[in-house]
């Protein structure tokens, strides 16, 4: 059975190509090949009853993960597709109205007769103010045929508004009416040399003229292009507020008037890809066969006017022969407006309607031997993943899909799925580049839709791609005004130079950066429409091509590109050609004489991106293109370096610490006379995962510079105390023992024991500073795992009074994030900033940011680098980001979107991608709704972060931030891509790090000149280098940051009425608000803050003493504060 | 209470006016707002002394004036800025001896310390002799809080220090049982201790009369209106107390770091201590052991002969011991068809799950709508 079933088909397909009455025996092959694939197909029908269950109210979970890809995916796809329907019925009323109204005028429009083309012109230019929008070239002054209107045959709307595969978005709709020329107006040889085009730009200006006279209505109308297809104009009709009875203004909708024509008018074999259909000029004096070449655009352009009713007739059978199509449509519909694409010549050339075609042929046919792709059974979801993963896997340029055809191959460039019964290729719009990029965005949502662990809903449909500066690593901008005509001598019947520019841009560019870039994207400038009486416009104004690149971090910097071997003469001259005189012979270590391109390395300025392309462009394009050329990529980089935060090689610049750490490592572990083993001794600071804002530097003592803080465990024993305060002291004596030991070693080691958590003595209650005679030192503390089972004892033990349980609980998670959690983390953020290079450079850079806009005193910095972690591991809808600045940028874009009130912040940090498990996401998020039962006003978590280190989710964000912090967060991101977004190209990226002092109730300004006299005081740690002896007083000095122990105090004192901002970096201010706790009340006496009263409405209540309190700050810093204002009382 | 002074005080008010000096400082105080844009945002703030009602609830409301900051003149500009104290006399709940001539103060400054108040009711509040104040907080609990002299060397008289050196008795080792904390004695990190705002502080009395005497000076003085009380006049910057500012923290980053030999002298100390304890734990536990209570049973102890070292231990036995006692999973059959059931009952209450977050979706619209 089943081997005679593609033999049937295949007659089917070419008895219906071969018949050229087309409309009746379209409608008839639709008609039997879903009867066909029915009952020849018997997978078709087991999916069939699959179909009946899924009813959105039934609710027994049946969906599994192959109809959809979780219950919450299926639900959350039914919400989205419920959103983005328009309500026809009641909004798009006024729109049917005004489309009956239109068809009424155009019906009543006489006929003009036989007319030649100048009087055309002219009449239309002086009588009606209409410019007729013919297609360049224009005909000659008198060419030997006539222009004619004539009642058009039918008028049809086509498109997604009759398909109902409408999606609402920001932009507005668009209504296609098929306005159908009579075939009587067209000679069979119209469909040569434009002249088709310039009879349907007549007819065009007949029906603007024709409703622009219109008694009883008025709409505003414009000439557009059809997807930016200079060939094909378009009317678009509008409405505006008074356009009286038809007005449809409300609807956010727009009609658009094409002109087509019937399906026979022109031999369907006369206008195939592969047929030329303008002949060269006679004048040119040429022997004929070599001009002939192929005109696939035009003749697919006269083609797809051809096909429009066609398409609209198959569209609709597949939408009843699959019941989830028109869903599947409008999810592609969305997916593709997401990564910016659209069926314009400028936006890729793949739009809906490409993407309902490629599905509805799929549903029919595409596979091998002709057999479906997709089954009518499928539910939306599996259509769409289908369809994107017909996509992603196959590639259209070496392997053409052939639609009920048995059309071979023609090598080409660009894609081709070709449509033979209606003989266009549906894709005849798209570029070399767009097509690249669609491809790239498919696999990268099948790879995202087949992540087990999450859903990806939200980057898959909802979040908007194609931010250039988000998207893109290197976003350029190339003006067309400078690029001089015949620059190429590409085919002419491109009729389009800026797409076969568009394609020109793209081949330099990917030849000249090779494997530097993973994706080049070049999108031509588009046209507005344009009002009647005006002449088309031309692309003489400043319009662009937009580049933009993705990098390959491993490769984007290489300073040498190695071409042909001087032997292979052929490669070696057009590798000269490509690069000119950059172009150089040059003899390799090994022996190979090769051309070579030689960059200077990157700390001239420019990177070697920057350098190849203004480079190839003036090659290529002339000295004034790359002149003009403006480039986004770089400025985040070198806004790094002016922080001081050295350069993108963050393993290199952290490889002094990294050392100092191992010779600690050997010195611990070498001391002898401990009486215990030594079992690990790990990193948990920022210094040691390369993400400390400041680079840890070997030149001098900083005196603000904290010592990296390291953990020391010891070899199990029975003999610690089983008593909290007795342990500490004990690790005390350790400490002191580590520290005489290591201090006898003679090397210029130098220690100092300190205490800290004075208050708390179940905490750790002391450290050891170690001081390297190289300047590097760390921070010693031991941890014993018993210490946490004794706290837990004590969190739960009732007899304890509730202060000291509270106390055992606070020393609990303190102990957690100093001796588990920040360990850990050490651990794998530095193995992360290895894999990703650019992940440590963008942390570094995020915290700059949260500094600068003082926040960073309510942020653990391990839960800064949570989320900026989150954007390099769970990348979609983008990879992960390849250069700073797409890693900042989507971070901010990140913190700004997130709904941290309702959303838990998951990160699996695993290098094997396998050890979170869905259970694991699941008690997540349970605890996470816990949390916010149980804390419903977010005293205690604010912000949740979990990790596969940190299940329970709160290690890094409990009681910081406060929620005030983590709204003013939101608020600072949010506005911060807000600029991001206006400024585009033109981003300052200092802007971003500019904070405002406006929204604080007071600031205190702090006495800059004193802190820098008091830290350049270091001046002697930087002498007693040469003599290299540490003494003693300036190491007492290390650490030492008065703003901060000042500010601590603060934090202490008006714990819950006032909240601090400060910027530890550069320690100019400290911000405060009041706390909304802090208005006026009766009196009691347990206030927790100074409060003066006040008598309002006879009855003497209790204010906060604002000044008093100013001025007691202003007691406790004394000279450290400069003055203190009062913005908001 | 508060309706019945209110009147008193605007009374008092007009009647000061008469007096030629405060009519001077009034109408200073009137007409400042109006000239200054910075002092003109402030007038919320700057209150006008007089219409300060005596007492709020049982507490005589005493305001102190703060003396000029450079850093505070955008703040509050030449207006005076003032700290609201509210005494009364004391009245623990649980009676103490001191009680009866101590004062009960709330609202204290954050930076005050013993010496301020000894200065403020002895130069402005009738001179009567402060014996001691107790702040609140448990800082000042066990450690002392006039620190300059702590750094010393112990001469201060807090409650721990006099345990250091001398035989310890059975109580002070039983005091230790309950709380080791109590017995560490590391050297203090600052030299000045600082209150949470707000809070509260005993101010004891040598005797009544003196206690006595200080509440009719600030009766008086908040009726007359004339003198001035200036906080910490003649006691910051004359070196009574460490000052505040870049030199608090500069001591205490030398004190945060203190000389090796003495944490180990402190910590050598407590462990010794410690070891005493926990003898004497032993001692006492092994004399329980054998002594019957009078209906003749013997309390079970800790410490025989075959018990496990460490309680978490003996649970984490306990727990093996349970693991063991299950038996196996999806032996029966019955087991096997009531996981089912389970999942099945799972999948459903994941459905609902999903749902309700769909739901709490969309309330918050924009969930669905593409970008």
């Amino acid at each position: 059975m089943a081997s005679h079933i593609p033999k049937r088909r295949k007659l089917d397909h070419a008895s219906s190509s071969e018949n050229e009455t087309d409309e009746e025996s379209f409608v008839d092959a639709a008609k039997q090949i879903p009867i066909k694939t029915e009952s020849m197909q018997p997978s078709s029908q087991k999916h069939a009853p699959q179909n009946k269950n899924r009813e959105p109210t039934d609710p027994a979970p049946a969906f599994s993960a192959e109809v959809y890809k979780s219950n919450l995916f299926k639900l959350q796809t039914d919400e989205l597709l419920a959103e983005v329907r328009p309500n026809f019925a009641e909004r798009l009323v006024a729109v049917d109205n005004a489309l009956r109204k239109i068809k009424g005028i155009i019906e009543e429009i006489p006929d003009s007769g036989p007319i030649t083309f100048s009087e055309a012109t002219t009449k239309f230019q002086k009588l009606d103010k209409i410019q007729v929008p013919f297609p360049e070239p224009k005909p000659q002054s008198d060419p030997n045929y006539k222009l004619e209107y004539s009642r058009p045959s039918a008028i049809n709307v086509v498109g997604s508004y009759v398909l109902k595969t409408m999606a609402k978005s920001n932009s507005i709709f668009t209504v296609d009416v098929a306005v159908v020329m009579p075939s009587e107006i067209f000679q069979e040889k119209d469909y040569l040399n434009y002249r088709y085009f310039h009879k349907r730009a007549f007819y065009l200006a007949c029906l603007a003229k024709g409703l622009n006279e219109a008694k009883d209505c008025r709409f505003s109308l414009k000439f557009d292009l059809l997807h930016g297809n200079l060939l094909q104009p378009v009317l678009i009709v509008e409405s505006f507020d008074g356009s009286g009875d038809y007005d449809f203004s409300k609807s956010n909708a727009r009609i658009q008037i094409i002109p087509t024509i019937p399906e026979t008018t022109f031999n369907k074999s006369k206008t195939m890809p592969e047929k030329n259909s303008v002949r060269p000029n006679r004048d040119a004096a040429q022997s004929k066969a070599s001009l002939m070449e192929p005109t696939p655009y035009y003749n697919a352009t006269i083609r797809a006017d051809c096909s429009l009713l066609s398409y609209n007739k198959f569209l609709h059978t597949a939408s009843a022969f699959a019941e989830s199509y028109r869903d599947c449509c409008i999810l592609g519909k969305i997916w593709l407006r997401q990564r910016g694409f659209g069926g314009g010549v400028h936006d890729g050339g793949f739009g809906s309607f490409e993407w309902a075609a490629l599905s509805a042929m799929l549903l029919f046919g595409g596979g091998p031997r002709g057999r479906n792709v997709l089954s009518p059974g499928y539910s939306s979801y599996q259509l769409f993943k289908a369809v994107l993963q017909f996509l992603a896997t196959r590639d259209l340029i070496l392997h053409p899909l052939a639609f009920e055809s048995d059309l071979q191959a023609t090598k080409s460039d660009s894609p081709v799925i070709f449509d033979g019964s209606r003989g266009l290729n549906i894709l005849f719009k798209m570029t070399p580049s767009s097509y690249q990029r669609l491809r790239f965005e498919s696999q990268l949502s099948i790879q995202m839709l087949n992540d087990s662990l999450f859903d990806h809903f939200e980057s898959t449909f909802i979040l908007r791609s194609n931010e250039a500066l988000q998207a893109f690593d290197v976003v350029a901008r190339i003006p067309i005004t400078c690029l001089p005509a015949g620059t190429t001598n590409l085919p002419k019947e491109m009729s389009s130079e800026v797409q076969i520019l568009a394609a020109r841009i793209f081949n330099v560019l990917r030849q000249g950066l090779g494997n530097r870039a993973r994706l080049v994207s070049v999108s031509p400038p588009a046209l507005a429409p344009w009002a009647l009486k005006s002449k088309k416009p031309n692309f003489s104004g400043r319009l662009e091509f937009e580049i933009g690149l993705l990098l390959d971090p491993s490769n984007a910097n290489r300073t040498v590109d190695q071409g042909p071997p001087a032997e292979e003469k052929q490669e070696a001259a057009s590798f000269r050609k490509f690069w000119g005189p950059k172009a150089e012979l040059r003899r390799f270590r090994d022996g190979r004489i090769i051309e070579t391109v030689i960059w200077s390395t990157a700390e001239t300025g420019t990177s070697v991106i920057q350098q190849i392309i203004s480079w190839i462009l003036s090659r290529h394009f002339g000295d004034e293109v790359a002149a003009q050329t403006t480039l986004f990529g770089d400025d985040f980089k070198k806004l790094y370096t002016k922080f001081g935060m050295g350069n993108l090689d963050i393993l290199h610049s952290f490889q002094s610490i990294e050392s100092a750490f191992a010779t600690l490592e050997r010195d611990v572990r070498g001391i002898e006379d401990l009486p215990l083993h030594v079992r690990q001794l790990s990193g948990s600071d920022a210094q040691l995962r390369y993400t400390s804002i400041t680079l840890p530097s070997a030149e001098s003592l900083h005196l603000q510079d904290r010592p990296a803080d390291v953990v020391l465990q010891f070899e199990g024993s029975g003999r610690w105390p089983d008593d909290l305060v007795a342990m500490q002291q004990t690790k005390i004596a350790f400490l002191l023992k580590i520290g005489e030991s290591l201090q006898a070693l003679g090397r210029g080691i130098v220690v100092r024991p300190g205490l800290e958590n004075e208050l708390y003595s179940k905490m750790n209650s002391a450290f050891l500073d170690i001081f390297y005679p190289n300047h590097f030192k760390f921070r010693l503390r031991i941890h014993n795992d018993r210490e946490q089972a004794l706290l837990e004892k004590q969190v739960v033990d009732r007899s304890l009074d509730p202060r000291s349980r509270d106390e055992a609980v606070k020393a609990l998670s303190a102990y957690k994030r100093m001796f588990v959690h920040s360990p850990l983390h050490t651990q794998t953020f530095k193995s992360l900033c290895t894999r990703f290079p650019l992940l440590g450079p963008t942390i570094r850079l995020v915290k700059r940011w949260f500094d600068a806009h003082l926040l960073s005193n309510h942020f653990y910095p391990e839960l800064i680098e949570l989320i900026v972690a989150r954007i390099f591991l769970r990348s979609y809808p983008w990879q992960p980001p390849s250069s700073l600045t797409t890693g900042f940028l989507r971070t901010l874009a990140f913190i700004a979107r997130w709904d941290w009130r309702s959303e838990p912040l998951v990160v699996d940090l695993s290098t094997e991608s396998t050890e979170m498990t869905a259970q694991d996401i699941e008690a997540i998020s349970a605890r996470f709704s816990t949390w916010r039962k149980l804390d419903p006003a977010m005293h205690r978590v604010a912000l949740f972060a979990a990790s596969n280190l940190d299940l329970e989710g709160i290690a890094w964000s409990e009681s910081r931030p406060s929620k005030v912090a983590a709204t003013r967060l939101t608020a600072l991101a949010r506005s911060a891509c807000l600029a991001v977004k206006n400024a585009g190209m033109h981003l300052d990226p200092a802007t971003v790090f500019s904070t405002s002092l406006a929204d604080y109730d007071f600031v205190v300004r702090l006495n800059q000149r004193l802190l820098k006299n008091f830290r350049t005081n270091k001046k002697s740690s930087s002498d007693f280098k040469n003599i290299r002896v540490q003494s003693a007083e300036n190491l007492d000095l290390v650490d030492c940051d008065p703003v901060r122990s000042f500010l601590n105090e603060l934090e202490d004192c008006y714990s819950n009425n006032i909240v601090f901002f400060n910027d530890s970096n550069t320690s100019s201010f400290i911000a405060g608000l009041w706390s909304p706790s802090t208005a006026p009340r009766p009196w009691k006496v347990g206030m927790t803050y100074s409060s003066q009263p006040s008598c309002e409405k006879d009855e003497t209540q209790i204010q906060v003493n604002k000044s008093g309190i100013l001025h007691e700050i202003g007691r406790l810093g004394g000279e450290l504060i400069l003055d203190i204002e009062a913005r908001r009382c | 209470m508060p309706t019945a002074a209110h009147p008193a005080a605007a009374t008092a008010a007009k009647a000061s006016k008469k007096t030629s000096k405060s009519a001077a400082k009034s109408s200073k105080a009137s007409s400042d707002p109006s000239t200054s844009s910075t002092a003109a945002k402030s007038t919320n703030d700057s209150i006008d002394i007089k219409n300060i009602p005596l007492q709020i609830s049982d507490y005589l409301i005493l305001p102190v004036s703060l003396p000029p900051l450079s850093c505070m003149t955008k703040v509050a500009g030449p207006d005076a800025v003032y700290h609201f104290l509210y005494v009364r006399p004391h009245e623990p709940k649980v009676p103490t001896p001191t009680a009866e001539r101590s004062l009960f103060v709330v609202n204290v400054p954050i930076d005050a310390t013993e010496a301020h108040f000894r200065a403020l009711f002895a130069d402005h509040l009738g001179g009567g002799r402060v014996e001691s104040v107790e702040f609140e907080g448990r800082r000042s609990e066990s450690k002392g809080n006039v620190a300059p002299m702590v750094a010393e060397g112990g001469l201060s008289v807090s409650g721990k220090k006099r345990k250091r050196g001398g035989q310890e008795d059975d109580a002070a080792l039983m005091a230790m049982m309950r709380d080791p904390a109590a017995a560490v004695d590391l050297p203090d990190t600052w030299d000045r201790q600082l209150h949470r705002s707000g809070s509260s502080a005993v101010v004891t009395f040598v005797d009544r009369a003196s206690m006595d005497l200080a509440l009719k000076a600030i009766k008086k003085s908040r009726k007359s209106g004339q003198a001035k009380i200036v906080w910490g006049e003649g006691v910051e910057g004359t070196g009574k107390v460490p000052e505040l500012g870049i030199h608090r923290y500069m001591a205490h980053q030398m004190l945060r770091y203190p000389d090796p030999d003495d944490i180990k002298a402190s910590v050598n100390t407590f462990m010794e201590r410690f070891s005493n304890m926990e003898a004497a734990r032993d001692r006492m536990r092994a004399r329980l052991r054998n002594q019957a209570d009078e209906d003749g049973f013997v309390t079970v102890t800790r410490g025989g002969r075959a018990g496990p070292a460490r309680q978490e231990e003996a649970l984490e036995k306990l727990e093996k011991q349970k693991e063991k006692s299950k038996g196996k999973e999806d032996f029966y059959r019955f087991q096997l068809r009531e996981k089912r059931k389970e999942k099945a009952a799972e999948m459903l209450r994941k459905f609902d799950e999903d749902k309700k977050k769909i739901e709490e979706m969309r309330r918050k619209r924009g969930k669905f709508r593409p970008e």
